[in-house]
């Protein structure tokens, strides 16, 4: 459904995007995870036309991208968007005038859901709400790709639990492409099937959440123990304190010897690891 | 470059309703135009001249290319438009305010002149531009497509501001006009350009010359629109 080849997105003399390939397909919820200044916006911008590439190929649904070319099937609204300073349901209908596929049933009863006062005009809701209300529009579009970008941004732990329940229904009802960018990555992990790691403009990781479920774990020991159990392992970080050693894996679960512990390791964990946020020596 | 047509339209419509700035202020001068021709006429004044209150409609042709531009493009594109309806949608919307400008230019033109021309001449952008002389519908269709390429130069120059070569068209603007103005040479190439966008005896020549700019100016929009950041 999106296709990157090769692509990269430079802004001056700054690489945003470098020679990123990438494959999504469609009815999958996708998580996009990396720290600030990683490339996520620039890559779900790259997808929606919202820019052009310096060198590569975007293509969604087999045809080219560009920001004269911006695909029908693409709904994407960033979340600090600005908007039009109308009344919430005046919003939701001009939304529905821009959008063929959207779902005016499924966003009315959002607003339900979440109490959001639809008499309200966007600037006197708070900026929580704002946010939801975005993420709302993006949801209820049952175009074939939605990009969610930080959608949880300024949601207290209700407001985000709701979230991912709007998000798993709206998923169920309507099966297509969703790509949620995030830095709440362990509660991602409950609707997400795929997820994506980049980092300095490339991706450095793309597999399911099983996977990482199945291959992700560290292993805890003396360090002198520890390093010949490690060979021919992916270890993807490693922490040292007072001669223990925790080693981060990604790869197939071994034998251990009894001194040493072994435990899974979360999605956080892994992602912290695989970004080299987490290593005092390697 | 195809064009959806409902998508455009639903964006010539969200446009039309997020104009009330540019509503508000043609509003008002309208308003204070007809306050005083009524005041000139309830006194019985003799004026030396009397402003068409449909001049006023201009300040419509004026603002609306300056907010749609600025304001409404990205808030229609946060709501998930696309650029290419944003281009078709914002040609709707001044093909329809050209229309009416135009037509209620001239109609407040009419009702000015057989109820106060007594007080006064009646100073009129059409009358002075020499529009009337073919008749009113002609006069129509030049003013039409005049307002017409005048929006859409505004509307052009307005989203090349957040460019530096929208600025460097600025000064060259101010240049163009300041050094061409005392240059006879130069100037007679000024002359030459306003007298084939506005004072050309020849109606179709006057009108196909704004056609031609409106076009080529819309055209090179599309550059902007490009690079236009959402």
């Amino acid at each position: 459904m999106v296709h990157f080849e090769e692509v990269t997105k430079c802004y001056q003399h700054t690489k945003a995007l470098d020679h990123v390939t990438l494959d999504l397909k469609e009815n999958k919820i996708y998580c996009l995870l990396g720290r600030n200044g990683a490339g996520k916006t620039t890559l779900l911008k790259l997808i929606a036309g919202h820019i052009n590439a310096s060198a590569g190929k975007v293509e969604v649904g087999g045809s080219p991208v560009s920001t004269l070319k911006m695909p029908e099937c693409v709904n994407f609204i960033e979340s600090r968007a600005t908007q039009f300073n109308v009344k919430v349901e005046r919003l939701l209908q001009t939304a529905k005038e821009l959008d063929d596929d959207f779902d005016m049933a499924f966003a009315q009863e959002m607003l339900q859901k979440f109490q959001l006062d639809k008499k309200k005009k966007y600037n006197q809701l708070s900026f929580g709400m704002q946010t939801m209300l975005t993420t709302l529009i993006s949801l209820a579009s049952n175009s074939k790709v939605v990009i969610l970008d930080e959608p949880v941004l300024g949601f207290d732990a209700i407001m985000r639990s709701q979230f991912y329940e709007l998000l798993t229904d709206s998923f169920e009802n309507h099966p297509r492409l969703i790509i949620v960018s995030t830095h709440l990555i362990d509660e991602i992990a409950k609707s997400a099937q795929e997820l994506i790691i980049i980092d300095q403009g490339k991706i450095l990781f793309q597999s399911t959440i099983n996977d990482v479920d199945e291959k992700a774990y560290s292993i805890t020991g003396m360090s002198k123990d520890l390093t010949p159990v490690l060979s021919g392992l992916h270890v993807i970080g490693q922490k040292t304190i007072g001669g223990f050693t925790t080693a981060y894996i990604y790869d197939k679960h071994i034998e251990i010897p009894s001194n040493l512990t072994t435990q899974p390791l979360g999605l956080q964990e892994f992602f912290i690891n695989m970004v080299g946020g987490n290593t005092n020596e390697h | 470059m195809s064009i959806n047509f409902n998508k455009a339209w639903a964006i010539s419509k969200i446009n039309f309703r997020h104009l009330k700035a540019a509503y508000i202020i043609t509003g008002c001068l309208l308003l204070v135009g007809i306050a005083n021709l009524i005041l000139i006429m309830t006194a019985a004044n003799i004026t030396n001249g009397i402003v068409d209150p449909g001049n006023y409609a201009y300040a419509a042709a004026i603002f609306a290319p300056i907010f749609i531009p600025a304001i409404n493009f990205k808030k229609i594109m946060h709501l998930n438009g696309k650029k290419t309806d944003f281009y078709w949608g914002a040609l709707f919307n001044y093909v329809i305010i050209a229309a009416v400008v135009s037509f209620f230019e001239i109609l407040l033109y009419i009702v000015t002149k057989n109820t106060c021309s007594s007080y006064g001449h009646v100073l009129d952008i059409v009358q002075a531009f020499g529009w009337f002389s073919h008749g009113i519908v002609p006069a129509f269709f030049q003013q039409f497509f005049f307002i017409l390429l005048l929006e859409i130069f505004i509307h052009t120059l307005t989203a090349m501001q957040t460019f530096w070569f929208g600025w460097v068209t600025d000064v060259a603007l101010v240049a163009v006009i300041s050094v061409f103005t005392p240059i006879p040479v130069l100037r007679s190439a000024l002359v030459w350009f306003f007298y084939m966008i506005i004072f050309n005896p020849t109606v179709m020549i006057q009108i196909i010359s704004c056609i031609v700019l409106s076009a080529f100016l819309y055209a090179l929009y599309l550059l902007v629109l490009k690079k236009q950041r959402i």
